[in-house]
């Protein structure tokens, strides 16, 4: 099962994290493909590297 | 080619398997059964003189429809008695059998230069016990227009079950799906559910349940996931949702995690 993420910035001005499927089949480079609004910058991260503590989870920022 | 029902055909029975299918639901007097996924050969010019049809029906009994039988110039029951001749096999994905499952038609073709010149086999089943497993697919669903005769609609397009507090640490955060690809952790108690496949219509309908809220769990207000549309996305490859608790009936709401986000999806 994989522990990685898509995420990418979203209209709100904060972060969108996927969650693969378990039952997704392709890579995830074909889910961001599929999923990540067109035109949006993503990156795949291990889920280690997303803070555990959702207090302020709208304050998220994206990153490059 | 007509047949009253509850009568046998008298002399040779021509016609193309679709023919013949179709002359032996009239005989049955049943309405229509599904042609299933074990089709193993399709007809291929079929030869109106040389098509057969054979029949066999549970436990030994009296085959409804026999298979011609060349060397006697009749209709005999399976197998013969003098056993089967070369013009006359009955076969499964070009290998000769000798036995036959008791929802079993087969629509055999003669052999033509040492080529099977046609065959169609059609399991269909007059009790559920009989269905064979695997071969009743969605696909196969009645999408009828007709209210009680459409059973595709009767089943959940999409559904996912997943935790919406949790992006680490390797759980999972979708417990289980289908039809969903991911599920967008976009804030506070703010999900996007994206399908593998896009759905028919955009027109469909969404059930769900969430648990308590994890940050206000003495309150007893919605704790239904709802829609964001028209202001967030439903459209045929995704939908938004949101998760919430109010303090009252009339209090303001607050939108939160929640661990345990249930949803369905039918159209």
């Amino acid at each position: 099962m994989s522990t990685k993420r898509i995420i990418y910035p979203n209209d709100k001005d904060g972060v969108t994290i996927l969650t693969p499927s378990p039952n997704w089949k392709g890579t995830l480079e074909e889910l961001a493909v599929k999923d990540v609004p067109a035109g949006k910058p993503y990156r795949i991260v291990d889920g280690s590297e997303i803070p555990s503590d959702r207090t302020f989870r709208n304050a998220w920022e994206y990153t490059e | 080619m007509s047949l009253i029902p509850g009568t046998l055909p008298s002399g040779a029975c021509y016609g193309t398997p679709q023919e013949l299918l179709d002359l032996f639901a009239q005989y049955l007097a049943i309405p229509a059964f599904a042609v299933s996924s074990k089709v193993l050969y399709s007809a291929v010019s079929p030869s109106p003189n040389t098509d057969y049809v054979w029949v066999d029906t549970a436990g030994g009994d009296t085959p409804l429809l026999n298979l011609y039988n060349d060397a006697t110039g009749g209709y005999e029951p399976f197998p013969f008695a003098g056993g089967v001749s070369s013009n006359e096999r009955l076969i499964s994905d070009k290998t000769e059998i000798t036995t036959l499952d008791n929802f079993d038609l087969l629509l055999v073709g003669t052999l033509s230069g040492g080529s099977y010149s046609s065959l169609k086999k059609i399991t269909f089943a007059n009790a559920a016990s009989q269905i064979p497993a695997g071969t009743i697919t969605y696909p196969m669903l009645s999408t009828s227009a007709t209210e009680a005769d459409n059973v595709a609609s009767r089943t959940a397009k999409a559904w996912v079950n997943f935790d919406g507090t949790t992006n680490v640490g390797g759980n999972c955060t979708i417990r289980a799906d289908f039809n969903v690809s991911t599920v967008a952790d976009n804030g506070t108690g703010d999900y996007t559910i994206n399908f593998t496949s896009a759905l028919p219509n955009a027109n469909y309908v969404i059930t769900g349940v969430c648990s308590l809220s994890n940050a206000f769990p003495s309150y007893s207000g919605s704790r239904i996931p709802y829609i964001s549309a028209p202001a967030g996305i439903m459209s045929t490859s995704q939908v938004e949702i949101a998760t919430g608790a109010g303090a009252t009936n009339t209090g303001a709401g607050a939108a939160t995690d929640v661990s345990y986000a249930t949803v369905a999806i039918f159209d």
